[in-house]
């Protein structure tokens, strides 16, 4: 029998850096690099592409409790950090009008490189996602996990959507971020590996035909993390509110210790082809949380509301073992009012499609509870 | 034994161009099913849908017996719709996107035609990308879908041959099919999944069907899929090509790819089956940097120039196109390799005259209106 996973469990997120007066996105992380170093700042702040993008991540924390705190302060520092220099924070995986075509790239090699590789697609990649680490030590559990759980990777993208806008129109999908990354190569619901070894293999394969340096290029919606014990969930838009990041956070833990324990069973979650799963996956950006989404068991059409509802009940016991049915009172609250996206297509309705409102709506929700 | 037809059918898509300023007005688009062009209808210009709905355009069935047929058949569609361009006053090319076009083809408007395509009752599949579509008749519905498995390996190579979308709303993309990256963002696109027979193969389409993803089996556009309702495969991962020779021989190539590894099977062999993943990886390079770029042989897991491993394919189908009939038309993919695709063409074109856009359209049409 193998030795429960440890489920330790890190949060990164990507955030906007917002200029409060024209409330397009501003360059911000340049102010902090002395060469390729990030300098005067405390914590780890990771560059990205775009300058006007910063990525935070906690951790490794062993609670969910602990996490949030984590969270929080990681949030409250950047919000500050900002405003010493005048600037606001969104929390939101697209900017509602800014123009990638104007966004200028951060001056280090690594992002140059990436720009010739990926040209276009890459100015385009103006796009903020949460990742979640679960602490998975037994490397063939992981691989079993990560086949398993593509099944439930688009309920929580649907409860995660806040991207409806992109630059500067309705989109009319809740998470336009994922159609976005679907260009890249190696991204979207993850390939069936059936052993550790076809993993290695598969990478193997990649590195050694010079497609890839290592696995950390391999981007799909939920991976093996290349040098961390952990399976990454990558899937979800960035949530505007905190406690809805932690309730999402809790999701991805009590999932696997559930897989876990149905191991244990000699049972396991039935694994889809990847076109099926793709479905649904569409239906979550499309829809969110209002549309239909298909239950394969039953070859069935349901509500995407109801099948989040019996998703919470088959963890509910791993929920409860976990300490952490607090932490999921934002999936109730998300299903009651809806995901971000749904909030900031009100915003905007509410304010006679002024778009700048939605900015204002963002920074406000993102600085909510910190 | 297995006995397949190999008849060819080549569905094309034009784009109907201002002469002035050289913007997209709209496109016609060629159907098996309806034997006729269709016109789009919400083109911008009435003249000219009324020019085609006219019924002059019936092209009849598409289905041709060998590559002769085909070159009859194709040449005979382009002139005719040349002349009808002509006689409205317009302009005709073929590539998989228009060089600058804003008209309805603007980037942020992509959402909305990703669901049309999916709330439409009819395929109204029309971002402003424009692939070739080959049908190869195998009758044997299992025997096409291991066909189909194994054809994935060579497909992104032929695709690199037929690269015509490096720019898009005027930008020099720095791919060199950008018309792929707008397709493959639509749903049941790309490099499709193994499947082990038929029977597998419809079940994912009945599932599909049974929970309303997909009011009918059009909607499944991967690279290569066995056909709705004829006993073909239909491969669409091709940018439409402006030189009607080049379309020629992308055809036959695909069309001995095929014979081969149906010759394989009779003799007991088969092309190794890869993952997508790895495939995807090709397809990506071939969209990416066309002939000029690299390749993986997956077999010694090498990465190599694209035409090195092009000419190897030449090689290997060579002896199947001579019994097809189809060498002269095929052996044209050499003087592509020299060439370059017309992604390469239309870029030299673009820097030779100062980063004008305008002469690459100009360029366009003078290739689409060759016809020797």
């Amino acid at each position: 029998m193998s030795a429960r996973p440890s489920l330790t469990i890190g949060i990164e997120e990507e955030y906007q850096i917002i200029d409060p007066e024209t409330r397009e996105l501003r360059s911000f992380i340049t102010q902090f690099l002395d060469g390729d170093k990030v300098v005067m700042v405390e914590r780890d702040l990771k560059p990205e592409l775009h300058q006007s993008m910063v990525e935070l991540g906690t951790p490794v924390c062993h609670t969910l409790d602990q996490v949030k705190e984590e969270l929080v302060n990681q949030r409250r520092f950047l919000v500050d950090l900002a405003e010493q220099k005048g600037l606001s924070v969104a929390a939101a995986a697209t900017h509602p009008f800014s123009l990638w075509q104007e966004q200028p790239v951060t001056p280090l090699p690594r992002y140059q490189g990436v720009l010739e590789e990926m040209q276009l697609l890459a100015q385009r990649l103006l796009i903020f996602g949460m990742h979640v680490h679960v602490g998975i030590e037994d490397r063939a559990f992981a691989i079993d996990t990560m086949n398993v759980v593509r099944y439930m990777l688009p309920h929580t993208l649907a409860l995660s959507t806040s991207s409806p806008f992109w630059q500067g129109r309705k989109t009319g999908l809740k998470s336009y971020r994922s159609l976005i990354f679907e260009d890249f190569p190696r991204s979207g619901t993850a390939e069936i590996c059936r052993t550790v070894g076809d993993w290695d293999n598969l990478i193997g394969t990649l590195v050694r035909t010079g497609c890839i340096p290592d696995g950390s290029k391999i981007w799909w919606d939920c991976r093996p993390h290349h040098k961390y014990p952990t399976l990454e969930f990558r899937i979800c838009d960035i949530c505007t509110k905190v406690d809805e990041a932690i309730a999402i956070a809790g999701i991805f833990q009590a999932l696997v210790l559930w897989l876990w324990k149905l191991r244990q069973k000699n049972i396991t979650f039935r694994v889809y082809r990847k076109e099926l799963i793709d479905e649904n996956r569409w239906r979550a950006s499309r829809y969110g949380i209002d549309g239909k989404m298909i239950d394969f068991g039953k070859t069935e059409e349901m509500p995407a509301r109801a099948l989040v509802r019996e998703l919470l009940d088959l963890i509910c016991e791993e929920i409860d073992e976990l300490g952490i049915r607090h932490h999921l009172k934002a999936i109730e609250d998300i299903l009651m009012h809806g995901t971000s996206a749904d909030r900031q297509l009100r915003v905007f309705d509410a304010n006679e499609g002024d778009i700048k409102a939605v900015v204002d709506h963002l920074i406000a929700e993102t600085k909510q509870g910190l | 034994m297995y006995y397949p037809s190999y008849n060819i059918g080549i569905e094309e898509e034009y784009q109907v161009i201002d002469p002035t300023s050289r913007e997209l007005l709209g496109y016609v688009t060629q159907s098996m099913a309806r034997e006729k062009m269709v016109v789009n209808e919400r083109t911008a210009n009435v003249e000219l849908a009324e020019l085609i709905r006219s019924g002059t355009v019936g092209v009849g069935t598409p289905v041709c017996v060998d590559i002769n047929e085909a070159r009859d058949r194709l040449l005979g569609v382009r002139s005719q719709m040349l002349e009808l361009a002509q006689a409205g006053g317009f302009h005709l090319i073929a590539a998989g996107t228009h060089p600058f076009s804003r008209w309805e083809g603007r980037e942020e408007t992509l959402a909305q035609y990703r669901q049309m395509a999916e709330d439409a009752q009819f395929v109204a599949r029309r971002i402003l990308a424009f692939g070739l579509r080959i049908h190869i008749g195998i009758e044997d519905r299992d025997l096409a879908v291991d066909v189909m498995n194994t054809l994935r390996y060579v497909l992104p190579h032929i695709f690199t041959l037929s690269t015509s979308s490096p720019f898009w709303l005027g930008r020099n993309t720095g791919l060199k099919s950008y018309r792929a990256v707008l397709m493959d963002s639509l749903p049941r696109t790309g490099i499709p999944g193994y499947f082990s027979s038929y029977h597998d193969y419809r079940n994912y389409v009945d599932t599909l069907l049974r929970t309303n993803s997909i009011p009918d089996a059009r909607r499944i556009m991967y690279d290569v899929v066995p056909h709705y309702r004829f006993s073909t495969l239909v491969i669409r991962i091709c940018d439409m090509m402006p030189y009607y020779r080049d379309v020629l021989a992308v055809t036959a190539l695909l069309q001995a790819a095929v014979a081969w590894m149906v010759d394989l099977r009779q003799r007991n062999l088969s092309f190794r089956n890869y993952e997508r993943t790895l495939i995807a990886e090709n397809k990506w390079r071939a969209l990416r940097y066309g002939l000029d770029g690299n390749l993986i042989d997956f077999g010694v897991e090498q990465s190599l120039p694209a035409r090195t491993l092009i000419r190897e394919l030449l090689e290997r189908v060579e002896p199947i196109s001579h019994k097809l009939h189809s060498w002269h038309e095929l052996e044209h993919c050499y003087t592509m390799l020299e060439r370059g695709s017309s992604a390469d063409q239309q870029v030299a074109v673009w820097k030779e005259n100062g980063l004008n856009i305008h002469k690459v359209v100009d360029f366009l049409v003078s290739e689409t209106e060759k016809t020797a």
